[in-house]
Parts: structure tokens; sequence; C-alpha cells
């Protein structure tokens, strides 16, 4: 005997799935119009947009910021290169007075004589001539002849020669002569 | 049924079992345990945030506190811990002749030194430097190891060494510049420039006495460092920069310092002399050219070495017969004498218990004062100071610079020592005026000579030519004032009678061809420092002159200390003399002048020299001349010529 049964949720949900109603559709709602200002722009475009300006000023920030710190490094590695210089100027100051020493040293007058006695084989001049024209301020009034020369032999200094090896005196100036006119 | 009580949701769960094992609830599908107690994660939630933000606000908090309330103060004491205040060191200056040519310099080198609280292995590291700095490997170790925070290695080492080391790399081992004082000409004039102590600061000599000058100013400089002792570069600053010392320029040449030392030391060497001196100066600006100070030393090549210090002025002694150059002067300026006075000269005189005697022996003479001063006769000077009288001798004494100091002010300089009138006893008149019983420096003796070169005006002597800045100009030292001792008439007759004495008297081995010298020789017993009298068989020798005689140029004087067997001035000083002189004459082109006929009224000396054609005149006809016997030389005896 088919008896009405009473409907239960889960006899409803059944027949629903057995017998799909349809649905009414929906109607879609008409897109409001409206008139477009001049370099207005679609939200996309808006969208685009504000993302461009963030994203720039990000990196923006980010360049501001590695300028920063590239700038702090050229810095140092300029001091270092400042102190290495600085470094360098001193050495070579220190180095121009070494040769400046080295100069001195070899323009010290027992350098030069050591080395002309041995190396070159100098010895200090037996005399020194001295010509003193006109001796004894005599005043000679259209005398033809001149006036009297007088030579004088001075001997020299034998400060080296005791030191020397050499013995013999080495050769003297022709002009030298022995004899001194009494002054 | 009763299941034991579990602690946790399991527990809890079991606790209500119907309501889970069913899960047929009817249309409420899988029930969420805890479901019940809903705000419970949210409130955990809420409770997380809230003590996030508080521990939040607390770091921030604190970062403020650190960076703007106190950074400013953390910073800075990170910067004073790092700072390190450095004295930059000045550059002292060099000591320079008058023709430019270095005497002494400093050149920065390097030196080394370490901080042993830093040096790891000091075995090891004393055996990397040891063959560097070319030091024993168990010093080097040794003051590694010390407990203390700085220790010296190696004072100025050469460039080369220095690099060595800084490669080396090794910890605690670092390098600071420190400069070295060099003498490029060996010991030449050592003794006039004295030298430096391992500060650099001057401790004798022209370096000593002008060493404030010379030094400069060390400047300061403040530098951070970083671990390990590093400077960081660009936060070096000069808070004071460093004023560099000033270069000295000195009077001396080089070429006749040399040679003035040469020979004197070879005179040394050749009559066994302790020491000896030898100054040469310009006559007209005072000037000096050379001053040699020796000492024998038979551990150097040439048998002298330089004096410890500068012996012209700091050595004092008696001068024997050059002071009787003051006495003449003396009694020529005062009128009491005039060339021409003659006096009876015996060989020896008593003078208030003692006896004033000659060097030799000789019969009663008739002298004048040329001859007096030839022969250098003790007794015709004490006829000559007993009509000048004590005052007039002291007045002119002092007027000549004796008894007091020299412009020269040179460290350890003696005045001399001259007794005033008041202490001169009965033998003063005689002793004192031939130069015994006084004592003077070389110096003293080369001024008064000067002073009769100078035409009779003193001229005070000088070894500062100037002072050259960096820029190398040179301001030049302004001379002193001189002043007027005698007339220069007085001045001509002493130079004549002075040639007389290099002519035919005791000088004549100073006698330089070509050129007329004028001086006098001296021999001097020397003192007993600790007794009365003096000690026996020691002299000085000395000999003091000028030349050309017509137009004195240069003055020089040789002193020999000790010179043994022979010891007169005229047989050691004057040759000595007579080489330096040359050879200063020739360097510096003085000419031989042109001789004249200064008509001075001076009477030749002797009548021999005037038939041989001296230019001293013509022989005196007025009074009759004993000439003296050939025999009247200067031979032993206690007081000398």
């Amino acid at each position: 005997m088919t008896a009405t049964q009473l409907p239960t949720r889960a006899s409803v949900q059944s027949a629903a799935l057995a017998a799909p109603r349809p649905v009414p559709r929906r109607q879609p709602r008409p897109t409001p119009l409206r008139v477009v200002a001049p370099g207005e722009r679609t939200p996309q475009a808006r969208l685009r947009r504000r993302r461009l300006v963030v994203f720039g000023l990000a990196a923006l920030a980010v360049i501001g910021l590695f300028g920063l710190v590239a700038e702090h490094t050229v810095l140092a590695q300029q001091q270092f290169r400042l102190a290495s210089l600085q470094g360098q100027a001193a050495t070579e100051q220190a180095r121009n007075q070494a040769l400046q020493l080295q100069v001195a040293q070899l323009q010290s007058p027992s350098r030069i004589v050591s080395e002309a006695r041995t190396k070159l084989g100098m010895v200090p001049p037996a005399g020194i001539t001295y010509l003193v024209p006109g001796q004894k301020g005599a005043k000679v009034k259209g005398q033809a002849t001149p006036t009297p020369t007088t030579i004088l032999t001075t001997p020299s200094s034998t400060a080296a020669s005791a030191n020397s090896s050499a013995a013999a005196p080495g050769p003297t100036s022709p002009l030298s002569s022995p004899t001194s006119s009494a002054p | 049924m009763a299941a034991p009580a579990r602690s946790g949701p399991v527990g809890r769960a079991q606790a209500r079992p119907s309501a889970v094992r069913s899960g047929h609830r009817p249309g409420r599908g899988r029930r969420v345990p805890g479901l019940a107690s809903a705000g419970l994660p949210i409130r955990r939630l809420g409770a997380m945030t809230l003590v996030i933000c508080v521990v939040f606000v607390a770091v921030v908090a604190r970062l403020v506190m650190i960076q703007q309330v106190h950074g400013a103060g953390y910073a800075a004491y990170g910067v004073s811990e790092r700072t390190r205040a450095l004295s930059i060191t000045a550059e002292r200056g060099s000591i320079v002749d008058r023709s430019g040519n270095v005497l002494a310099m400093s050149v920065a080198l390097t030196t080394i030194y370490a901080d042993p609280h830093q040096v790891t292995d000091p075995r090891l590291e004393a055996s990397e430097l040891a063959p560097v700095l070319q030091l024993p490997q168990s010093q080097l170790q040794a003051e590694l190891s010390t407990a203390s925070g700085f220790e010296y290695l190696a004072h100025a080492v050469p460039d080369a060494e220095a690099a060595a080391v800084e490669k080396l790399n090794l910890p605690g081992i670092a390098t600071e510049p420190e400069s070295k004082r060099f003498d490029p000409d060996g010991t030449l004039a050592a003794s006039v420039l004295g030298g430096v102590d391992y500060a650099g600061v001057g401790s004798s000599g022209v370096e000593y006495q002008y060493n404030a000058r010379l030094a400069g100013k060390p400047g300061l400089q403040r530098l951070q460092e970083g671990l390990g002792g590093q400077a960081i570069p660009g936060t070096s600053q000069a808070i004071i920069p460093a004023v560099p010392g000033q270069s000295l320029e000195l009077t001396l040449d080089s070429a006749i310092q040399y040679e003035t030392e040469s020979v004197l030391g070879q005179e040394i060497v050749s009559s066994h002399a302790i020491g000896g001196t030898a100054v040469i100066m310009q006559s007209k600006t005072g000037q000096i050219l050379a001053m040699a100070d020796l000492v024998a030393d038979a551990k150097s090549p040439t048998g002298v070495g330089p004096a410890p210090s500068d012996t012209a002025v700091t050595r004092v002694y008696e001068p024997g017969s050059v002071m009787k150059g003051v006495t003449m002067s003396a009694a020529l300026q005062t009128g009491v004498v005039v060339p021409s006075t003659r006096f009876v000269v015996p060989y020896s005189v008593s003078l208030d218990g003692s006896v004033i005697h000659d060097a030799e022996v000789h019969p009663v003479e008739y002298w004048s004062i040329p001859d007096i001063l030839a022969y250098s006769s003790n007794v015709g000077t004490l006829h000559v100071s007993q009509l000048l009288g004590t005052s007039r001798l002291y007045q002119y004494m002092r007027a000549f610079g004796l008894g007091s100091k020299t412009a020269l002010d040179a460290p350890g300089e003696s005045q001399g020592i001259l007794p005033p009138p008041s202490n001169w006893s009965g033998t003063s008149i005689g002793t004192i005026p031939i130069g015994q019983g006084v004592a003077v420096t070389s110096m003293q003796m080369l001024d008064v000579y000067n002073t009769i070169a100078n035409g009779g005006r003193y001229v005070a002597p000088s070894l500062v030519k100037g002072w050259v800045n960096q820029a190398g100009v040179l301001s030049p030292n302004p001379a002193p004032p001189g002043h007027r001792v005698v007339t220069a008439q007085t001045a001509r007759q002493m130079t004549a009678m002075l040639v007389g004495v290099v002519k035919s008297g005791t000088g004549t081995e100073a006698a330089i061809n070509g050129y007329d010298v004028a001086g006098k020789t001296g021999t001097a017993q020397k003192p007993n420092p600790t007794s009365a009298g003096y000690l026996p068989g020691q002299f000085m020798g000395s000999f003091v002159g000028f030349a050309p005689a017509e137009d004195p140029q240069l003055t020089a004087i040789v002193v020999l200390d000790r010179p043994t067997p022979v010891f007169y001035g005229g047989s050691v000083a004057a040759p000595v003399f007579s080489q330096i002189m040359a050879y200063a004459m020739r360097s510096l082109q003085i000419p031989p002048p042109a001789h004249r006929d200064l008509g001075w009224d001076v009477p030749v000396v002797d009548a021999s020299a005037a038939a041989a054609g001296s230019d001293n005149g013509p022989a005196p006809t007025a009074l009759p001349v004993t000439p003296p016997p050939p025999s009247v030389r200067p031979r032993a005896g206690s007081t000398r010529p």
C-alpha cells in the first residue's frame, strides 16, 4: 500500500537530486555608464600607475642607499690610497736625505785626498810660483825695458806627503825655479 | 564506566563519550572539538599580540635610548679608546761650512720596536728577526719576552732592513721613524761641532750651543687605531704642525780645516806631544776659518784624534813669552818707551828675593825694544814692565780681552785666570808680563795678536756666519761690536817688531817664502796642578802671528801640549804655522803684497840683516849697536822665550 509519507529531509534532498529544478537566472545588472573625464584612466591603468609609482620610489630608495654605501666605500678607498701615497712620499723624502748624505760623504776632504793619492796617483805640488811684477814699487818714467819681475817660490804644504807612500815629489811645474830673490 | 581520570583533552574527550562516539547528532556534521570554549584561541592571539607589542616597544625604547640619548656619548667613548696622540718629530737642521759643504746632517731612518704583550711566540719571532736585524736571537727573544708594553729592538736601521721587517709582518712588531745624525766628513772639526745624544739632542760643542734653533719644535698628531695597532686612514689630524730646525752656516772652511788638522796632527806625532790646537782667523772680520783641537790617540791610524772638547777655548795654559806682545804694546801705547829706547840687559836680575833670567846665558847687552822682543829677553821685559807699572799693565791686559770670555760664548769656555793687581806678589811684575803666573786660552792670545794685526782695534771672533731657513735663505749673524785698544801707530810699530822676530829672532821657522810674517814664539812651563811650582820638563810650545804683515789678512795660533824632547815654540809650533798659513793664503788667493818701505821708525834688529837688504829700513847710525853673538839662541832654561 502506498501511503503518503511525510517528507523527511533525506527524502527532499534525494528528490531534489533526482529532478533538479532550474534555478531562475539572475539578470545581470546593467553597468552604469557615465562620461569619462579627459585624462582619466581605467582602474587597471590607475592600479598599474600606482604600482609603478610605488615601485619607482622603492627603486629610488634602494639606489639612494646604494649610493650612500658606495660613497663611503669610495671614501675609504681614497683614504687608503692617500695614506699609501703619503707613505710613499715619506719614503722618497728619506731616500733623498740618504742620497744627500752620500753626496756630502763623497765631498769630504779626507776622502778626496785619499782617492787622489791612492787611485789617481796625485801628489801635492812641490812649490808654487808667484810672479810679482814691478818689485819694490819702482816708478819708472819712460823706460823702454819692462819693470823687473820677481819670481818667488813658496814651498807647498807637505801635509799629505808624510802619509803618502810615494816618497818622490811629483813633476814640478816648469815655471817653478828653486831660486828666490830676497824680498 | 569509570575510566581513570586522565589529564588533557583525551581524558576530557572520553568524559563525554556519547557526544563524541556517536557522531550522529542530527544535521550538524562533524563537530569541532572544543567548540564549546569558542573565545580561547582569540583571547590567546590577543594576549600574544599584546605581549609582542610590549616587547617591541621595549626594544624600540632601548634603541632610542642607546642611539639618540646616549649615542653621542658611546661614540665619543669609542673614539677616545681608539685615539692615540703621536708627536711628529721635527727635522733637525744641518750644519754647513762657509761654502755650503755639509759638516753634520740628519737622515730619517726607522726604529724597530715591539709590544711584548702582543707578541705571540717570542722564540719564533726572534728567530725570524735575528738575521734581518743582525742581532743575536737570544737578545731579541729576551726583549720580546719582557713584561712590558714597549721595547726598542733596534734604533735607526737602514731602509732595506726596515722594509724586510715590515714584510715579515710579525704580530707585536712595529716601526716608527727616527732620524740619526751623521758627520759626513768623518772627524773633521769634530771637537768644534760636538755631537748629539741618543735622543737627538745636542750634547757638546756647536750642536749643544745652538740646539734650540737646530732642533726645531716637534708637532702633535692625533689618529685612531684599529685592532692590532693599525692606523685607520683618514682619521689622522695634525693638531700642531712640526717646525723644522734651521740650518747653521759656520765660518769654517773645510779645506783649510782639513789641512790644519792634518799638519797639526803630524806635528803632534813627530814631537810626541799629548795634544795641540791650531786656529786660523780672518784678521779683519774675526771669522774663524779653521779650529783644530787634537789629542794624541795611539789607536787612530793617523796617531791623533779629535779632542773631547774645543780645547781652543776650554783649555787654559800659561802662555809664556807670547804675553810680551801685550806688555810691549801697552808700553808703546802709554809712551813709557819708544821703539828706539834701549836698556842694559844682563842675563839675570834679582827681583823681590827671586831671580829673573833670560833663556840663554849672555853677556850684558844694550838692547832696544825690537831686540828684546826678537830675542825674547825676560830681563828686558822686566825693565819695560817696571816702567809701565802694575795698574797700567793690568788695564791693558783687560783691554786686550784677557780675563774675560770671548764673544764665542762656547760651551765650557774659560775666561782664563788673570789675578787682579791686589793679588799680585812682588815678583808678579816680572812673571806676569812674560806670561807665567797668568793663564789664558788659545783663543784669547789669538785675539790679542789679531788686535795688533787689525791696526789696534779688537775684533770679536765669530764661528757662526748665519742661519739658513727651509727656503735656503741665509740670514747672516750681525757682527758684535769691537773696540779700540791701541792706536794704529802703536800697532804698526808692534807689527814691524814682530816681523823682526820672524826674520831673525826666535820665530824664523814661521817664515813663509814670499810673504812677510809677523809673530811671536812662546815656550812656557806647565804649572803643577797639585802643588806650587811647575812640572819639570813639561812645556807648552806656541806660536801666534799674522800675515801678510803689510796688510794682515789672516791671524793664526798654534799650541803644542808637552812636545818632547824638542819643546820650543819656535821649533815645534812655528813650522806648523808656516805650513798652514801658506796653504790658507794660497787657498784664499791672497797674493804676496807689493813690498813697500813703510817708513816705520824702528831700527833694524841687527846689522847683518840690514846688509842683506831687508825692507825694514836702513841700519841705524844713531847709537852703537852691539851685534848679538850668534850663540844667543834659546836653549834649555827655566823661563822660555
